[in-house]
């Protein structure tokens, strides 16, 4: 017992050591990530960047171009009008058209959009209760629906239309009584089987938020990854597969959704994006949900941040990829017209965090660091690091530095036996998140 | 007959400083012994072994026949102990510790254990935490002896009583003992207590056993002899006969295991001139003063 | 053997014992009552949405109350055992010493149970009142992080009144303050879902350290 106790206590000593003293060190050495901003220009310039420098001490915004030229902020902001609308309006220097596009006040509103897929969104908890908003209230802003949507289909289960006392596949729950409503549930489960969806669901997504101009619906990926649209209107389901009234419905069947995110915006052109099993990102595109395959040359939703910006004139694709074994952080920015065709490419690699001195000193003096919350998940889980192979060397030698230390000190005190095994094995392991709970830890007798 | 307790060249050191110097006695079954010496000489020490609760840098210590620090369950039932101060849970009544120990001994006599407590002036109610130290240390005893045990280890047991406590406590085990069926260890400050309780003693002085002999023969065999102090008298100690001389203001005394014409002789010898010799009774608390000595 | 050590535990803690379940049942039914009111006076979807979207649990003020409870339950346990050594009464008892703290712990970790199963049973129902099935897994799932926080706190508390050593005292609070933060971290419902195992697992384990203690003290280890 006492053994097994002792080596507990070393483990968790070690353990809570090796959390611990690395965020210590990242949060008294951590500099600040500066990516840079990436735009389009409206008229013609390219692409336009704004980064963080840093001069003797202080930091500072600058603008560049991409050929790296510092730009004045007036002339800056002068070849993004459709972004810095408001200062030029202002200053009386914004144009009224551009690229022969007319510039109106309402026109520039109603195209502009920006959506953001980060890794915690894509795999973060979530009650899986799905409000179906009425599509067609015949008022001019969408309401709260008064009820939620569970799906409960699974499997192997077939539920039989009509109504009836068994769990369906579809239900809806009221909020004001706690129960089901049997009726709606029945109405929709029977829109699901006649719509031929095979359950259980594996993809999702919906915006549940009142505030938006309209409501694009519910896209649901079914067990054979086919994407369906539920939508309700005067409360009657509707239920369409999307590949039977698309533009290319080869694409959408052939396609596996992972993720579907949905954020709808005015002029109703952003139907919803598309992340499939392979982590390839789609967007779905107009009336007949067009598919545009997201043209990235490397993204991974599991830990790259993916953006795309509109407005009037241009769409503007940007991943930012967090740094991977063998390959630096970068910055990847792809323009592209209204029609979504390539009309410019960026790449540019970002300072790496962990290459700066601070931090690879932490990758020597600490071999192994945990953490159970990062940005790339909402739930908390065990993500670790060990030292990269090139510091190897440095951090091995750091702890046969320590363990020598520690069979000094076990000699002086007259405590050098065969039981220090564990502790020696943390030091040589662990190195000082090894040595100092075997250090403090009472003997075993 | 195996001895109940044996200590066999028991050594301890608290960091550098001795606290015991290959100690070994034993007690046989059926006797009373008493554990004495001064403040520091290693009485707890080897009380804390025999408890098992401390590990001896060399030595052991065997009760029952069974090293103390693997007692098997089965033989810890048929040892008492009495915690110096009397310890016990203050959260209990009378009734609910007794209901609580009695669970554990397979011999376990109440009658024992709710006679002592009739003696006492407590409501059945009242926790042990509010009693006085005397109504305490009744318990503790009462709960020991209704055990039924072969060996009982008493440490101090006379912290904090008055006279009449004490007194009550000698009594008791006296009692107890009477069967002769029982062994007990004792330590205590009081030795004047122990005068008639006693059938062995072992005396500590700084971490040795100076003396371990039979009560009996140590009352009878060692004497005291006082004289008239003349500036020849010299105080002397030699341990290993037990032999003292004390020098006094007015009269000086010589102790040891001498009649009277060795007594003459011994004084003779260190050139003590000593004609109004003559001997004194000497109580045991006497006789462990003079061994081992005032400061 | 085992129910005299719990007879003997029950007697010196059940004051202390009703207190904290009456503290622990009133604290609960007063979020209940909260939460009564706020879905009386607010429009039931709202709750529902500030529930879903929001993450709003109405029982998440009681977050430190099991922490607060374990500690408190493992001083009132153990202190009455270490003063004067007390805990010696219970190494000379005729049974395994390893058996007997492992029985005070067990009757300790039963009393910590039963004085917070009350609330939680609270919560359940009262959530059950106004909120679907998926809730109890959100409560579940915040909870139980909680109580064995809880259950880490009593047994830390444990070992660190049982151990003689002041500077291992030290270690353990240290060890225990930074390993229980991480069962106190903010959840958005069912954040520790993946890592509940693990936590359990090792409140499990922790139980071998009092044991530790204990023996250390057995053995005059002091030093």
């Amino acid at each position: 017992m006492r053994h097994a106790a002792r080596i507990f206590l070393l483990l968790t000593g070690a353990a809570l050591l090796a959390h611990y003293l690395p965020l210590g060190w990242h949060i008294l050495t951590a500099g600040r990530q500066r990516v840079p901003y990436v735009y389009y220009g409206d008229t013609g310039a390219g692409f336009l960047f704004t980064r963080v420098e840093k001069a003797g001490g202080d930091t500072r915004l600058i603008h560049t171009d991409a050929a790296g030229r510092a730009l004045e902020r007036d002339t800056f902001e002068s070849l993004l009008p459709l972004t810095f609308h408001a200062q030029l309006y202002k200053t009386g220097a914004m144009p009224k058209e551009i690229g022969g596009v007319a510039v109106t006040p309402g026109a520039l509103r109603r195209e502009q959009f920006n959506l953001r897929v980060r890794p915690d969104q894509l795999d973060t908890p979530l009650v899986p209760l799905h409000p179906v908003f009425e599509t067609d209230n015949g008022r001019a802003r969408l309401e709260i629906p008064p009820d939620f949507m569970r799906i409960n289909g699974a499997a192997g289960v077939a539920d039989a239309p009509g109504p009836g006392a068994r769990r369906r596949a579809i239900e809806f729950l009221d909020p004001k009584t706690n129960t089901i409503l049997p009726e709606k549930s029945a109405l929709y489960t029977d829109a699901f089987a006649r719509a031929r969806f095979v359950f259980p669901v594996t993809a999702a997504g919906s915006n549940p938020t009142a505030r938006k101009p309209y409501d694009e619906g519910i896209y649901l990926a079914d067990a054979e990854g086919q994407v369906f649209l539920l939508r309700q209107a005067r409360g009657r389901p509707g239920l369409v597969r999307v590949a039977d009234h698309a533009a290319d419905p080869a694409a959408w069947r052939a396609l596996r959704p992972r993720h579907i995110i949905v954020n709808e915006i005015e002029t109703r052109e952003l139907r919803a994006l598309i992340i499939d099993a392979g982590g390839k990102p789609w967007l779905a595109v107009g009336e007949n949900h067009r598919l545009v395959p997201l043209p990235v040359t490397r993204y991974n939703p599991a830990a790259d941040t993916l953006s795309l910006r509109g407005n009037l004139l241009h769409r503007l694709l940007v991943v930012q990829t967090a740094a991977a074994p063998g390959a630096a952080p970068a910055l990847e920015a792809v323009a592209l017209d209204r029609d979504y065709r390539v009309l410019d490419r960026h790449h540019e690699t970002l300072p790496d965090p962990a290459a700066r001195p601070a931090a690879r000193a932490g990758r020597v003096l600490f071999p192994l660091a945990w953490w159970l919350a990062g940005d790339t998940s909402g739930y908390l889980g065990f993500h670790a690091r060990v030292t990269p192979r090139d510091l190897l060397p440095a951090a091995a030698a750091l702890n046969a530095l320590l363990l020598a230390a520690h069979l000094l000190i076990l000699r002086r005190n007259k405590t050098l036996a065969p039981a220090r095994l564990p502790d020696l094995a943390a030091t040589a392991a662990l190195g000082l998140c090894g040595l100092l709970p075997a250090l403090l830890l009472p003997r075993a007798g | 007959m195996l001895p109940v307790i044996e200590c066999r060249h028991l050594t301890h050191y608290y960091g550098d400083k001795p606290a015991l110097l290959d100690v070994s006695w034993l007690l046989r079954p059926g006797r009373i012994c008493g554990l004495l010496g001064r403040n520091g000489a290693g009485k707890t020490t080897t009380i804390n072994i025999l408890n098992s609760f401390l590990t001896p840098r060399s030595g052991r210590c065997l009760l029952l026949g069974e090293d103390s620090h693997q007692l098997a369950p089965r033989t810890k039932a048929r040892i008492g102990y009495l915690i110096e101060g009397h310890i016990q849970y203050g959260f209990f009544n009378i009734n609910q510790i007794e209901h609580f120990y009695s669970r554990f001994y397979p011999n376990w006599t109440p009658a024992i254990y709710y006679h002592l407590m009739s003696k006492l002036d407590i409501t059945p109610r009242q926790r042990i935490a509010t009693m006085s130290c005397g109504q305490r240390s009744q318990v503790a005893l009462g709960l020991i002896l209704a055990q039924n045990p072969d060996l009982i280890i008493f440490d101090d047991y006379s912290m904090g009583l008055d006279p009449g406590y004490r007194r009550l406590f000698i009594e008791v085990i006296h009692d107890y003992a009477a069967d002769g069926k029982r062994s007990i260890l004792l330590t205590s400050h009081i030795i004047q207590d122990l005068e008639n309780l006693i059938d062995d003693c072992v005396i500590y002085q700084q971490g040795r056993v100076l003396l371990d002999l039979e009560a009996r023969r140590l009352r009878d065999g060692f004497r005291k002899y006082t004289f008239a102090t003349t500036p020849a008298v010299a105080g002397a100690r030699d341990d290993a006969r037990h032999l003292v001389i004390e020098r006094g203001e007015k009269r000086s005394a010589l102790h040891g295991f001498l009649d009277e014409p060795a007594a003459r002789a011994e004084l003779a010898a260190r050139g003590i001139p000593a004609p109004d010799l003559r001997p004194e009774p000497a109580t045991l608390e006497d006789i462990f003063i003079a061994l081992t000595g005032k400061y | 053997m085992s129910r005299a050590l719990f007879y003997k535990e029950w007697i010196k803690l059940r004051l202390w014992w009703v207190l904290m379940l009456a503290a622990g049942v009133a604290f609960a039914l007063v979020l209940f009552f909260k939460l009564r009111y706020v879905a009386n006076a607010n429009e039931a979807v709202t709750v529902w949405n500030a529930w879903i979207f929001k993450g709003w649990l109405f029982f998440r003020p009681f977050q430190y109350v099991p922490l607060v409870f374990g500690v408190a339950l493992g001083l009132l346990q153990f202190l009455p055992e270490v003063q004067a050594r007390r805990v010696r009464l219970v190494l000379h008892l005729p049974l395994g010493e390893t058996r007997a703290i492992a029985l005070h712990l067990a009757a300790g970790l039963l009393l910590l149970a039963l004085a917070l199963l009350p609330a939680a049973l609270v919560f359940s129902l009262g959530g059950a009142l106004w909120f679907p099935r998926e809730w109890q897994g959100n409560l579940f799932h915040v909870l139980t992080p909680w109580l064995l926080a809880g259950a880490g706190a009593y047994l830390a508390a444990a070992a660190v009144l049982l151990e003689t050593n002041w500077r291992h005292r030290v270690f353990y609070l240290l060890l225990a303050a930074g390993a229980l933060r991480l069962f106190l971290l903010e959840t958005f419902y069912d954040t520790c879902a993946r890592i509940l195992p693990a936590l359990a697992l090792w409140v499990l384990a922790l139980v071998l350290v009092p044991l530790f203690s204990s023996h250390r003290f057995r053995k005059g280890l002091v030093r």
